[in-house]
């Protein structure tokens, strides 16, 4: 009698799910549809639906690029294509039309490149998302483990061997992770999304005019006060925009 | 000496008590010299109201200073009460000649009163007229009356004293139209002889001045006043005081003096400046070979006389394939001079952001030489830039990398037509993936120890059972025994041998008589292991001390009996 309750719960929450699950596939379809017909502003429209019921996948972001790439719309190309990375960072087709995509920002900044050793490291970082990370060491324990057992019950010289490699690949990896997650958590990055937009000393209206900045900049995100938002740029400016002239990277 | 010429005049009205009196204390002076010009009130009931009338021929020095006193007396029993407020001014003429200084109204209270002119005469010094000697005066000089505009003409301001001075305040004049930098001003006075109008004095500079006319024309250099400490002679044989000997100010000036600034000629081809002087001009460049977007730096050094301040080159156009910073100025001026100058330094950081030949050209400097009267124009040399291409660099004048540059043109890659594996925006870090692994690598981790907890415990409760069923087993071997009293007792042997490894969990297969006895007694079979060394013993001996069947079936009966016992207090 309680398995067949189990099953019956079972089925009565998951179908709900499949029914969220089953909407979902419809906006991305006629989104994806409207993309094909040249529609680019109904497939921006069914794309940003599935996103504000709370869902997402790294080729929703692409494809939601796209169709902002096409519209003309050079920041919400930005800043879809920065959110496919951030979900999927060796997309590479997302890449290529980030760069495509930058090639229309107005204010072009960027940082001489870090010495080589720093380029490898981050390279490996950004390789994965924290989750893939924290995914990937925790197979590396379970390797680890594996060995740890195996040479309990059976000495294999070539399993003690092993062991020492698989551990200082779990320590490399376990710091990667914290890294990744310290970097995800702290580093909040949006997308300058109006056409100019004034940065100025202190959260209103009043205060100094410091700089502008045009649509498609990715900035840091430093602070949020009411309706203003304090970003910080490349080469180290900071001053505050107001709330909806930004738009966060997922 | 002195107070011998000073005397009052009753230039007003006297009313009753009350009086208003203006004095001046002298009327006869030589050019330099001040006059103090003095308001008394006395008796009135409100201090007076006056403001000085325009004097043309007079510089207002200091004043009003105002001071009041009371005075009662008691004369035959009767008291007077006298009261007396003084305003005075120090005032230095502003010409030789008679001099007027003009009436003036001054109010007290309701009442009105008006004084008279006052006329005073100023000789030039040194002048037959004057019939005295200044005792000490100061002077003002230039060495050029008629400089050009941005010329430097240098004033000097000289004491000649023939007295002890102790004190010297001066006040120097604000030089309207001119630029001013001080060239000297000592802190304390360097007398040295000098004749001045044939007459023997000591003379000090006091301050010289470098003026640089900013304007042409006329300009007035209005005269400097200072207040003057005159050491005065003792009195009497047994004048002393704490302080030194007395000493008495006085309140000089020198005269005005008039400069004559010439306007700088028009040139020909247009190339003028405001700079005056005479000036050398060069440049350097940091490296003439470079790579493309690597700064150097191009400096121009100008050094010479004249106004510093006036020598500017920040206006210099660069060519556009330069991209260039602020520059940064440094000015050194020439230290223990008369004339001045200096050098100046414009440096500038400039990067090129082109590859090639690219010429700084010659920079010229235009300036109006005063002592050739013509302008001047001098250059710095060309500059050849070997700019080397910078392939990593930026290579447009967008600020397009290369790779930026290739994708010019290109389009974006099209759709991911794949089914998306949806995630919830809200999703936690860790996923069930995550949490898989880390409980089997527990698991993997724990299965060891759980396998020798469960081995330990199966072998302890199999311990238990084969416990257990010693005493059935030895049974079982006690039985099938055979007749033979020598097998018998061999059962007997394998029996109690078998409990005992089945009992303790052991393997032996031998065991001697005493330690199957010391192991019967370690588990409280004090009382039957004699019983159980007795068949033991009978049994070692059966070979060679013959006994029954009969004897042989009760050992093993008996064996059985003490079997039983040891079990079952061997837990």
């Amino acid at each position: 009698m309680s398995g067949l309750r189990f099953f019956l719960l079972l089925f009565f929450i998951g179908i709900p799910l499949f029914a969220v699950e089953e909407g979902i596939s419809q906006y991305y379809k006629n989104g994806m549809d409207a993309y094909k017909k040249g529609q680019y502003d109904l497939a921006i429209q069914e794309f940003e639906s599935i996103l504000s019921n709370n869902w997402d996948s790294p080729e929703l972001y692409y494809n939601l690029g796209n169709a902002f790439f096409r519209s003309g719309n050079t920041a919400g190309a930005v800043w879809a294509f920065e959110s496919c990375l951030n979900l999927s960072p060796t997309h590479s087709d997302a890449k290529y039309n980030l760069k495509l995509a930058n090639l229309k920002v107005i204010d072009r900044m960027g940082l001489p490149d870090p010495p080589l050793y720093l380029q490898w490291y981050l390279g490996l970082k950004e390789q994965f998302t924290p989750t893939t990370w924290i995914n990937i060491t925790l197979f590396i324990l379970l390797l680890f483990s594996l060995s740890v057992t195996v040479n309990r019950l059976f000495i294999f010289s070539l399993v003690q061997n092993l062991r020492g490699v698989i551990l200082t690949i779990f320590f490399i990896s376990l710091f990667l992770t914290f890294h990744s997650i310290w970097t995800n958590k702290s580093l909040n990055l949006g997308v300058i999304y109006s056409l100019k937009a004034e940065v100025r000393s202190e959260p209103n209206t009043f205060s100094t005019r410091l700089f502008e900045v045009h649509e498609g900049l990715k900035v840091s995100i430093n602070q949020l006060e009411n309706d203003w938002v304090k970003i910080e740029l490349l080469d180290g400016k900071t001053g505050w925009i107001s709330n909806d002239q930004i738009r966060l990277i997922q | 000496m002195i107070r011998a010429f000073i005397f009052s005049l009753m230039a007003t009205l006297i009313w009753a008590d009350e009086s208003v009196n203006v004095t001046v204390n002298r009327r006869d002076i030589i050019e330099g010299e001040s006059i103090t010009l003095t308001v008394t009130t006395n008796n009135v009931k409100s201090a007076p109201e006056l403001r000085l009338p325009e004097m043309p021929d007079f510089k207002v020095v200091s004043g009003p200073n105002q001071s009041s006193s009371t005075n009662v007396q008691f004369i035959n029993g009767k008291m007077t009460k006298n009261s007396t407020i003084t305003l005075s001014w120090n005032l230095i003429p502003k010409r030789t000649g008679q001099l007027t200084i003009p009436a003036m109204k001054i109010l007290v209270g309701k009442k009105s009163y008006l004084s008279t002119l006052i006329t005073i005469s100023v000789s030039k010094r040194g002048s037959s007229q004057a019939g005295k000697v200044a005792q000490f005066f100061i002077e003002a000089q230039v060495d050029n009356n008629t400089p050009y505009r941005g010329e430097q003409t240098t004033l000097t301001y000289t004491l000649y004293t023939k007295v002890d001075v102790t004190s010297f305040d001066d006040d120097v004049p604000s030089f309207k139209g001119f630029w001013t930098e001080e060239l000297y001003a000592p802190k304390n006075l360097k007398l040295r002889e000098e004749r001045k109008n044939g007459v023997k004095y000591y003379a000090a500079t006091i301050k010289k001045i470098a003026l640089f006319p900013t304007q042409s024309g006329e300009i007035i250099i209005e005269p400097m006043s200072a207040v003057i400490g005159i050491r005065e002679k003792q009195q009497r044989w047994n004048d002393f005081s704490l302080f030194g000997p007395p000493s008495k100010k006085y309140t000089i000036s020198t005269g005005e003096l008039s400069i004559d600034v010439k306007p700088l000629p028009v040139r020909q081809n247009g190339n003028i400046s405001a700079i005056v002087g005479n000036w050398n001009i060069k440049s350097e460049v940091s490296t003439s070979k470079i790579k493309q977007d690597e700064a150097i730096t191009f400096k121009i050094i100008i050094n010479g006389t004249g106004n510093l301040q006036t020598v500017d080159m920040t206006e210099i156009y660069f060519p556009n394939e330069l991209e260039v910073f602020d520059p940064e100025i440094e000015s050194k001026e020439n230290p223990l001079r008369d004339k001045i100058g200096g050098e100046k330094k414009f440096e500038w950081v400039l990067i090129p952001r082109f590859a090639g030949d690219i010429f700084i050209p010659k920079i010229q400097l235009n300036y109006f030489d005063p002592k050739q009267g013509k302008w001047v124009t001098k250059s710095t040399s060309r500059h050849k830039l070997n700019v080397a291409p910078n392939e990593k660099a930026l290579i447009s004048s967008i600020g397009l990398s290369k790779e930026e540059v290739e994708l010019m043109g290109e389009d974006i890659r099209f759709i991911d037509e794949s089914q998306p594996k949806w995630r919830n925006r809200n999703r936690a870090l860790v996923t069930g993936t995550a949490l898989t692994f880390l409980l089997l690598s527990g698991m993997v981790f724990a299965f060891p120890h759980a396998q020798n907890i469960t081995k330990q415990r199966m072998e302890k409760s199999s311990g238990g059972w084969q416990a257990r069923r010693a005493l059935i087993s030895a049974f079982g071997i006690l039985d099938s025994a055979p007749d033979s009293p020598e097998e018998i007792y061999t059962h007997i042997y394998r029996a109690i041998i078998s409990y005992i490894n089945q009992k303790n969990g052991t393997k032996k297969i031998e065991y001697s008589t005493e330690e199957i006895i010391d192991i019967i007694k370690s588990h409280d079979g004090a009382e039957v292991y004699k019983e159980f060394e007795q068949i033991l013993t009978r049994g070692e001996a059966v070979r060679f001390a013959p006994v029954s069947s009969q004897d042989a079936q009760n050992d093993v009966q008996k064996i059985k009996d003490l079997l039983k016992k040891v079990d079952h207090v061997w837990s």
